[in-house]
């Protein structure tokens, strides 16, 4: 299978430079679009505490893999469009790193969730269709039926409304440059919108309203296996395990938003009604030889909205707001232990960003400045705690918790040949991680791109599941090479 | 008696015939009318040949070594880009009054002659301010320069348009090395002329236009579109702007200052497109004069570039793929100094403006030359005009293929070439949030 799999996309990628132009056009109205890339991950952390039990000395490769998309799309009409990304990805790392222990690449491939649509995958090597839909767009309606991403919200690099879609921790967790969209997993559903006629509510402007509905393709996060590089906690202790889960495979979600603009003010009323993306445990009777755990995923109904204004000049300055609530969000009883108890408290989280594009260099682009700060509120924090473990310094849930400043600056140079960016995440309580980058576009096809990530802070000795500084064994350089076709 | 008669009668049409032609002007200095002559008296202008007393004819080249017989009919961009290679096809042919306006923009023009009244910020009005500006150029012989700029603002002829085209980078030995296609639409919500609703769309008053963009290559980029409302009255509201970016698959809010950074890296801003996208409310402009210009033929002898998307072998180079040769014409044109009135990466630009009998229908500022903070030459905007058939020949209109614009300081060039089609009949709903995420992937 993985030698099929490599001789499929070595093939591919030989016949694609071949055919290298805007689009290859395989029929009329039909077209196929894609890249070939190949990233590397170099560890310049440490051992990941996390697989103490399965790996004895650090590691030096964190990420090996090779991909080729395809994007698949048919127009017949300006109405119409048919469109699949397929993705195959072969995955080398723990064949480049002896110290690595063979850990499955691809757990997203569960026979469970097969509707997955990976026809062939193994432990290093896949193909899927990741995205598969229809658009209907007319005048003033617009549908997307199949496998998609639903995206709400307007904070980068965090996800407030951005909710929907359960997301693929399992290869590089939430470390990628293009944020979430290679991680987020696709789900079966329907989404609709609908613009208002303007005159109908004229105080009111670009009134519109959406909707999508899910009819039980419920796909929780997938988290990296034991011996994972990014493997973020440890395993579950040893009495915990094989625990019965109540998944919600079958069951629906949906939500709906309405989009509006006042003069200069534009922003979003949401709701949606979900299940939890991460499992939630509980262990009611202390059994032997080991507990009766119970993981299940308590459905919550979310209530958000957003806001921007642009600021005229000399400000010339965006400024968004986003938050949600979540009456009776699941957390874990701090008075509960070694058994383990769901508590249930109002959640908030909120976050404000300003932007601004300003000329620094002469002739070139302008300068994209980013500062964001988000952060949650817990009701009754005092009562509550992250993780089923003990309560300890390291496990609580603070009045104002993971509160986070974002810091984004970016600068494209010579026609957007050069790109400089970083990204500085800093949380008061002691943590933060600096993300510079590197990329290079010589033309239309190749791309060259290197990233490090640094993790620091002496928050919670380095331990609290809430502070960026869990992950300090993470820190790395990354290497991509890119042909886009 | 009979055959003397007859004599008068054929000389007199024969002079008709060449008043209504266009034919050359005689070459006689004393007998060439001033540019302010031929706008107001809707004249036929005189040609190259005309003005350079016959030591030019059509069909020579302009290139460095000869360039200085037509120097003072040439902006300075251009003189800089002929001494860096660009070569000017001389064409004769002089063009019509009125020869490329939609024919309802010309009834209106005449129909509203006298009725617009301007506010302080440069906003146009029908006879009294507040009543929106039916249609037609406003100011058939402008006295400074808000009403050129007026004239270029108000007396847009199409309701609607749509482009598909790719930007091509130019590095300074000529090659192209990278691309981006794009497909824009912008709807009119007022001033319409020819589609219905006529006048203002209802429930849009208020907004001048709404104009969709989005990038359709690289993949990378693929899918990032942009929505922009402009208002009627652009100094009372500015802006607004939102951005679709795929990568993050969310519509976030744009800043207008946006104007001025590099259009996808290209060479132009935003606020470049069609000479200048910006709010008129943020510069001053200064009216130099009319004068007889040197621009790109409205009606080329061939098409250069094609609804595929691919150029005509027919079309000469220089310098590589830096400067498409093209046929250059004399018209007469309001030359604007505009200074904005913020901080602004240029310090000025020296604008070549269509008079409203010789308009450009897609767009009035034709040229222009920038200058950067320190009061250089930076760059050099000019159009690929020429194309009439098809589309346009309904209409009875010519427009651009699309624009170059040429940086002098460091030899590097963007080509943005399009196909353009006016009046599709598209509604205001096609430039809208629900839309950038339909077009989006």
């Amino acid at each position: 299978m993985k030698k099929l799999c490599l001789c499929s996309i070595v093939a591919l990628f030989i016949l694609l430079i071949g055919e290298a132009k805007a689009a290859i056009q395989l029929a009329d109205n039909f077209f196929l679009r894609g890249l070939f890339r190949h990233q590397m991950i170099y560890n310049m952390g440490q051992l990941n505490p996390n697989n103490l039990s399965v790996q004895d000395d650090k590691n030096h490769i964190n990420l090996s893999r090779t991909w080729l998309i395809t994007e698949l799309e048919y127009k017949p009409t300006d109405i119409f469009k048919v469109y699949s990304k397929m993705r195959f990805i072969w995955d080398q790392t723990t064949h480049l790193d002896d110290e690595l222990y063979d850990y499955n690449a691809f757990p997203l491939s569960t026979p469970h969730y097969g509707i997955h649509m990976r026809p062939g995958h193994d432990t290093d090597a896949v193909a899927e269709i990741w995205e598969l839909y229809t658009d209907l767009n007319m005048e003033k309606l617009w549908f997307r039926l199949g496998r998609q991403q639903i995206v709400w919200g307007e904070m980068v690099q965090a996800r407030i409304m951005d909710i929907v879609n359960p997301l693929d921790y399992s290869w590089h967790f939430t470390f990628e440059p293009e944020e979430f969209e290679n991680i987020r997993i696709p789900l079966w559903a329907i989404r609709g919108t609908y613009t208002i006629e303007q005159s109908l509510l004229p105080w009111l402007e670009e009134l519109y309203i959406e909707g999508f509905y899910n009819p039980g393709d419920i796909v929780p996060n997938r988290n990296p296996e034991l011996g994972n590089p990014y493997k973020p906690s440890p395993p579950p202790p040893w009495v915990y395990q094989a625990p019965e889960t109540e998944d919600r495979w079958g069951e629906d979600e949906f939500g709906g938003r309405l989009g509006y603009r006042i003069g200069q003010v534009a922003g979003t009323f949401n709701y949606a009604y979900l299940y939890a993306d991460s499992a939630y445990q509980e262990c009611a009777a202390i059994g032997r030889p080991s507990w009766s755990v119970k993981q299940s995923y308590p459905q919550i109904d979310v209530f958000g909205m957003t806001l921007n204004y642009a600021l005229n000049e000399p400000i010339s300055t965006v400024v968004t707001f986003e938050g949600s609530y979540t009456p009776d969000y699941p957390w874990y009883d701090n008075s509960v232990f070694p058994g383990i108890a769901v508590k249930e408290a109002d959640t908030w989280d909120l976050g404000i960003g300003l932007q601004r594009f300003t000329s620094i260099f002469p002739g070139e682009d302008f300068m994209n400045i980013q500062l964001q700060y988000t952060v949650k509120i817990v009701e009754d924090h005092d009562k509550l705690k992250w993780t089923p473990g003990p309560y300890d310094e390291n496990n609580i849930v603070e009045n104002l918790t993971r509160d986070t400043f974002a810091f984004v600056v970016s600068q494209d140079f010579s026609h957007k040949t050069y790109k400089a960016q970083c990204t500085i995440l800093y949380q008061p309580d002691g943590a933060y991680k600096i993300n510079p980058g590197f990329k290079y576009s010589p033309g239309d096809h190749w791309i060259f791109d290197i990233y490090a990530s640094w993790w620091g802070g002496s928050a919670f000795q380095n331990a609290n599941p809430a502070c960026m500084n869990g992950l300090y064994y993470l820190d790395e350089i990354m290497g991509r090479i890119t042909y886009q076709f | 008696m009979k055959h003397l008669k007859l004599n008068w009668i054929s000389v007199s049409g024969a002079f008709l015939l060449y008043v209504c032609l266009g034919l050359p002007y005689l070459v006689n200095g004393a007998e060439i009318p001033s540019p302010e002559e031929v706008i107001s008296k809707q004249l036929v202008p005189p040609t190259i040949e005309d003005l350079t007393g016959g030591k030019v004819k059509d069909g020579d080249v302009i290139e460095k070594n000869n360039m200085d017989i037509v120097r003072e009919y040439l902006p300075a961009g251009a003189i800089e880009c002929i001494n860096q290679g660009m070569k000017l096809i001389m064409r004769c042919a002089a063009e019509k009054p009125f020869e490329n306006v939609i024919k309802v923009t010309r009834e209106m023009t005449i129909a509203n002659a006298g009725k617009a009244v301007m506010d302080t910020t440069g906003a146009v009005y029908y006879e009294q301010i507040g009543t929106f500006w039916p249609g037609g150029l406003p100011y058939l012989s402008p006295k400074d320069g808000m009403e050129v700029m007026a004239n270029v603002k108000y007396g847009i002829s199409w309701d609607d348009y749509h482009t598909k085209g790719t930007i091509y980078l130019v590095n300074k030995e000529g090659q192209v090395y990278k691309k981006i296609s794009q497909e824009n639409k912008q709807i009119m919500c007022c001033m319409r002329k020819s589609l219905p609703p006529l006048g203002v769309w209802p429930g849009y008053e208020g907004q001048m236009f709404r104009r969709l963009s989005v990038i359709t290559y690289p993949l990378e980029l693929r899918g990032q579109g942009q929505f922009v409302v402009r208002y009627y009255d652009d100094a009372k509201n500015y802006d607004t702007g939102f951005n679709y970016f795929p990568t993050f698959k969310r519509t976030l809010r744009i800043s207008t200052t946006v104007w001025q950074d590099n259009l996808g890296g290209s060479d132009n801003t935003n606020g470049d497109s069609e000479g200048l996208k910006e709010p008129y409310s943020d510069w001053n402009f200064k009216l130099v004069g009319a004068k007889y210009i040197l621009i790109p033929e409205h009606r080329a002898p061939f098409i250069y570039y094609s609804q595929e998307e691919e150029f005509n072998p027919k079309l000469q180079w220089d310098e590589g793929r830096r400067w498409p040769r093209m046929g250059w014409t004399i018209l007469p044109m309001y030359v604007v100094e505009a200074t904005p009135k913020q901080k602004h990466v240029y310090s000025k630009k020296v604008m070549y403006v269509a008079s409203p009998t010789f308009p450009q229908p897609i767009s009035m500022i034709e040229m222009f030359d920038a200058y950067d903070p320190q009061g250089k030459l930076w760059k050099f905007y000019c159009p690929h005009n020429g194309s009439w058939q098809g589309w346009n020949e309904k209409w009875g209109i010519t427009t651009p293929w699309g624009t170059f614009m040429a940086d002098l300081q460091t030899r590097h060039t963007t080509q943005f070439w399009f196909n353009i089609n006016i009046n599709q009949g598209f509604p205001p709903t096609l430039a809208s949030f629900k839309e950038l995420v339909a077009q989006g992937r």
